[in-house]
């Protein structure tokens, strides 16, 4: 048997400690037990999401695959019809579920008890790929019904509206679903080969948080571990740095009220930003649009937003954005207001005592993240692909100064960057009928 | 903090449920929603949530503040003390011109509460339930949605807001919970004093139940969706929130309740006819949901096949598995509760309307205890009263 060697990671101001080691495969493990927990929770995450349009080998060669793919097959591997994975977990009582995203498929379970059963059926299943022709077809039909769902969705289809106008030629910009054209083309042996190239041990991280120990965690994953075949995929550099074309978008839904998003592309060169970067991105946002912001209170009188109303970081390999809106009754006159105003704030700068407040604010959220055992798991996930650890945060976090977000802030707002997209209501003819 | 008060007509319920926004954004202290925000943030980003809801014909008022531990505090602050105290002026000193709140943050919160009541709309599976609930019980308290009617929003002036608040001083039930690694005795005597001079005379709280349908009724309602809604309401037979509530509670999970239940297992996976389809029982109303996304064409037989999933249950038709698959899932619900302080509040903060503080522990344990035979007598009690399914309209040529 290898021996594995843990590394202790630990935070003092935070009091938490974990622990992660790299298993034969390259698989990274990372365990951080909480004393006290009732629960445990484990998230099993392949590097591989809806960006990841092509496989390219080693040498050079592509594979180019449909929209949809990974999301395919999350799909297939939790509910195949040989294993399916929920009538597995229902004999737990754990609560199992998987969800893939632009970046990466990630499958997890919480549970009060049988953590060791729920991390065998785990591995088992996300390691044990089966599929026919038949069940591909089954699943076309299911997968269409989700993206139908998905397109009744305002904030979904604005948000992708948006994505095709900031990132026309990054993956990103194509629904995480795929389309019914789309999966349609997918075949099981496409499936099988993307299981091989995309769930490589070596682009894989499992994490445990909660009621659980590194010894149990150590045994069942040598234990159930697949050797590893061949070479995991590559990410290539994706790059969409271009000023947006297309600067406006106008959708029609059935919607009570007016909605607005506004987005500002960043250049990235085609790299992800880094964790300083988002960070600070994430602190300019909040100081400027978050609800101690004088722009806020301003668009909250006027009667132009409601607290449905947020500001978000989007970023990722090769693509980064600020991203705002909400409903608003004067969809024109609120995105103007708010562009006119982050256009001089990215002049002017923030002031020092805004950046302090937000900086406290910050530092709160990820003390109180430490509770919630999911959360942390899905941090420690994403810093691990983002290629930094959990801990970095805070540290950066006690580092940082309002210089610091004001030389952030010239990158974030560039002139012709921006887009816009508006939803109007559809005329709703409420008719209704009873039998 | 729980607040609540009964559902009532549509003006004093949309006054009521305006109440813990107004109070969050109005305090004397903290005058505009900025410098309250600004307090907030020097409370290392507590949050501080208002909300209003309905369990039954209870209206669940609340205002609630999440903050880290004092240990975490950079300069040895006392954030739990400073928070009850912070929650205590939200509730108890208001600012007030001559007795009422300002005309513009009552114009405000008009606003806002409004659009909260639209923008449930655009979210196709809520307000399908909504409007379901709406047409079962349009003779019930129940009926109204928890924030009142447009109208009725509109209509409230501050002199409507000043007197709603007085009101829910003296006659809301009213319970604190604080969970903490400290010791409560701050939080314990900031609210003692607050209380020490009001007259109190709080509601019995309580709700209509009608233990069974007399008629089917179906409603259509057409939208320009593309993924129909079909909504089902059914009464379970209850007299009370006691009433056989834990063996309704383990009918409805084995008919609906997780991935193992029949219409997961059978309506969705097996025949394909939902991409989601659930049950939910609710106890302070004796009624059950099962709310469901379907293709259009396929809504008729998705009724029929969900129906025969409650028909298989009355006669008995399913699996001792199934049973065990319920209970090891509820099991592990139960015993997960404790682990986020927040869900813990929530989970005892509803002792107030059923009066009793039982542990997650012993509610699985009475769930554990149900037979075979009495989730056949809880399924043989329930009735369908309303089908509602939210469409796009139909259009020439599309099959009936």
């Amino acid at each position: 048997m290898s021996a594995i060697v843990w590394e202790t990671v630990q935070d003092q101001v935070l009091e938490e400690t974990y622990y992660r080691a790299t298993f034969p495969g390259g698989l990274e493990v990372q365990v951080c037990p909480k004393p006290g927990y009732s629960t445990a929770y484990a998230l099993y995450s392949a590097k591989y999401g809806s960006l990841d349009a092509a496989i390219v080998y080693p040498d050079g060669k592509t594979l180019q695959l449909p929209e949809g793919t990974a999301h395919f097959l999350e799909h297939k591997l939790f509910e195949s019809d040989e294993v399916d994975a929920f009538a597995l977990f229902a004999k737990t009582g754990a609560s199992a579920n998987a969800f893939t995203s632009f970046e990466k498929t990630a499958y997890q379970f919480s549970c009060a008890e049988h953590f060791e059963k729920n991390l065998e059926i785990l591995l088992g299943f996300v390691q044990a790929p089966y599929f026919t022709q038949t069940t591909v077809e089954k699943e076309q039909g299911i997968i269409g019904q989700e993206i139908r769902m998905y397109q009744d969705d305002p904030n979904w289809r604005e948000f992708f509206e948006m994505l095709g106008m900031l990132f026309p030629v990054h993956p990103v910009c194509a629904d995480i679903a795929g389309t019914a054209e789309t999966i349609a083309e997918i075949t099981a042996d496409m499936l099988y080969e993307c299981h091989r190239r995309f769930y490589h041990p070596a682009n894989m991280i499992l994490v445990a948080t909660g009621n659980v120990t590194v010894d149990t965690a150590e045994e069942i994953v040598l234990r159930l571990l697949k050797p590893a075949e061949g070479e995991p995929a590559r990410r290539p550099a994706m790059v969409d740095d271009a000023a947006p074309a297309q600067r406006s978008a106008a959708l029609q839904m059935p919607v009570a009220a007016p909605r607005f998003l506004l987005g500002w592309k960043e250049r990235t060169g085609g790299a992800a930003p880094n964790l300083r970067q988002s960070l600070l991105a994430e602190l300019c946002l909040d100081v400027l649009l978050g609800e101690t912001a004088p722009l806020y209170e301003q668009l909250l009188n006027e009667g132009l937003i409601n607290p449905g109303f947020c500001a978000e970081y989007f970023n990722g390999p090769g693509y980064a954005a600020c991203l705002l809106g909400g409903e608003t009754k004067q969809p024109e006159r609120t995105a103007a207001l708010v562009r006119e105003a982050l256009q001089t704030a990215a002049q002017l700068g923030i002031e020092a005592e805004a950046f302090e407040q937000a900086r406290r604010k910050k530092y709160g959220q990820m003390v109180k993240q430490c509770n919630d055992i999911e959360q942390m798991a899905r941090r420690m996930t994403q810093a691990y692909f983002n290629g930094d650890a959990y801990f970095d945060r805070v540290a950066l976090l006690r580092g940082f100064t309002v210089k610091d977000a004001n030389e952030r802030l010239q990158a974030l707002f560039r002139e012709g960057y921006d887009a816009l997209v508006i939803t109007e209501p559809l005329k709703i003819a409420k008719e209704s009928e009873a039998v | 903090m729980a607040l609540p008060l009964r559902l009532g007509e549509p003006k004093a319920t949309a006054a009521n449920a305006m109440l813990p926004y107004l109070l969050r954004r109005s305090c004397a202290a903290y005058p505009t929603p900025r410098l309250l925000e600004s307090r907030l943030a020097a409370l290392y980003g507590a949050s501080l949530y208002a909300g209003a809801a309905k369990l039954g014909e209870t209206h669940w008022l609340s205002l609630s503040l999440s903050v880290i531990e004092d240990r975490f505090a950079f300069a040895g602050d006392s954030l739990t003390a400073d928070c009850a105290a912070l929650l205590e002026e939200l509730l108890f000193r208001p600012r007030l011109a001559e007795g009422l709140f300002s005309a513009e943050a009552v114009e405000l919160e008009k606003r806002l509460l409004c659009e909260r009541l639209e923008s449930e709309q655009g979210e196709k599976r809520i307000h399908s339930i909504r409007r379901m609930e709406a047409l079962m019980c349009g003779n019930e308290a129940f009926g109204l949605n928890a924030y009142g009617t447009p109208e009725a929003i509109m209509a409230l002036t501050p002199a409507d807001m000043a007197a709603a608040w007085r009101n829910l001083l003296s006659r809301a039930k009213m319970q604190i919970t604080l969970v903490s690694a400290g010791d409560g005795a701050a939080v314990e005597a900031t609210f003692r004093g607050a209380f020490a001079g009001i007259t109190r005379d709080p509601v019995v709280l309580g709700g209509e139940f009608i233990p069974a349908a007399s008629a089917v009724r179906s409603f259509t309602e057409y939208e320009p969706v593309e993924q129909a809604k079909l909504v089902l309401g059914f009464r379970v037979g209850m007299r009370n929130r006691d009433d056989h509530n834990f063996a309704t509670r383990m009918m409805a999970d084995i008919f609906g309740g997780g991935v193992y239940s029949k219409l997961f297992t059978v309506v969705r996976e097996e025949k394909s006819l939902c991409y989601y389809c659930a049950a939910r029982a609710n106890r302070y109303k004796g009624t059950m949901v099962v709310f469901s996304g379907v293709d259009r064409a396929k809504a008729e037989e998705a009724r029929e096949a969900i129906l025969e999933q409650l028909a298989a249950i009355q006669e008995g038709d399913f699996s001792d598995e199934l049973i065990a698959d319920s209970r090891r899932s509820l099991r592990d619900t139960f015993f997960s509760v404790v682990d986020a302080p927040e869900s813990l509040a929530d989970y005892y903060s509803t002792g107030l309307i059923t009066g009793e503080y039982l542990s997650p522990r012993e509610i699985y344990e009475r769930l554990e205890a149900v037979t075979r035979e009495e989730i056949i007598a809880a399924a043989k009690q329930v009735t369908l009263d309303t089908v509602y399914l939210l469409c796009t309209a139909k259009k020439e040529g599309d099959a009936a």
